[in-house]
């Protein structure tokens, strides 16, 4: 098995190149991830496919600025400055984000375990949703709408 | 020999008991920490005390919840969940924040690294 720090840094590389076969293929099939954004963490790897697809093409690019890497065992923590330029308005759940055309800059910090076969296992992700939300002019009531339609989606199925 | 895993717990346990002089004793004389809501950088001890002080004496209580604490070499990561509830009212910038009697759950991820006596050196929250 490659160690957790390549699986991971692959991974981020990966995120970076917006490269959807390669995002998921680097993840266990029960991958569960956790964000600040959910109250429930998302499960498998098929539900995390749908969200990246919906979502993936409204970035003109992703950069990740590795600042810090912790290790220990398989389990591995990044820091990161994060820069993302988006393309198009965001759609999720039927809510348009005035994306388009906007950039943002933020602190985030992922936190993977990889398991012995070598594919990621556990995402745990901060980040500095507070920056995001400022930078793009999300608004509070938006960003309820959608966690609340992700989390009567997922119920759903 | 440097312990990060140890040096992070002892600053978790001094948040909890919201005494800032036990944290003020972990970090360098030059400690540069960063923190997202004003990226700020202090770089000696009187504004940290100050920043300490004013944080930690803003809560009636608050707990940590360990996630993950990981090190190797002189640093450390740790994610946590932080409950607190507010005692007061936040001052900030001239502006009140009506945070009195409130309770709030944060995810958050701490970083830092020590210095060759074993002190923070450098300390990074995102949430």
């Amino acid at each position: 098995m490659a160690d957790a720090i390549a699986i991971v840094d692959n991974w981020l590389d990966a995120l970076e190149a917006q490269d959807l076969s390669r995002i998921v293929d680097m993840l266990a099939d029960d991958v569960v991830i956790e964000s600040e954004m959910v109250r429930q963490p998302i499960t498998g790897r098929k539900l995390l496919r749908d969200l990246l697809e919906d979502s993936l093409d409204a970035y003109a690019s992703i950069r990740i600025e590795r600042r810090k890497i912790v290790a220990s065992g398989r389990d591995v923590a990044v820091l990161a400055n994060v820069t993302a330029r988006f393309a198009k308005n965001l759609e999720m759940y039927g809510e348009v984000l005035p994306t388009a055309g906007k950039s943002i800059d933020i602190v985030g910090a992922i936190f993977a375990e990889v398991n012995r076969e070598g594919k990621i296992s556990k995402i745990s992700r901060v980040r500095d949703t507070l920056g995001v939300i400022r930078q793009l002019g999300i608004s509070e009531q938006q960003i309820t709408n959608i966690i609340e339609k992700f989390e009567r989606q997922r119920r759903a199925a | 020999m440097l312990d990060p895993k140890a040096v992070m717990q002892a600053l978790v346990a001094a948040f909890e008991a919201r005494d800032a002089d036990r944290a003020m004793d972990l970090f360098a004389s030059n400690a540069i920490i960063e923190a997202d809501i004003a990226c700020i950088q202090r770089t000696d001890r009187r504004p940290l005390r100050e920043l300490l002080d004013e944080v930690l004496s803003t809560y009636e209580w608050i707990r940590f919840e360990p996630r993950m604490l990981l090190s190797n070499d002189r640093q450390a990561a740790y994610l946590t969940l932080i409950t607190g509830r507010f005692e007061r009212d936040v001052h900030m910038f001239g502006c009140t924040v009506p945070t009195a009697g409130t309770v709030v759950n944060v995810e958050t991820a701490f970083f830092l690294e020590l210095d060759d006596e074993g002190r923070i050196g450098w300390f990074v929250r995102v949430a």
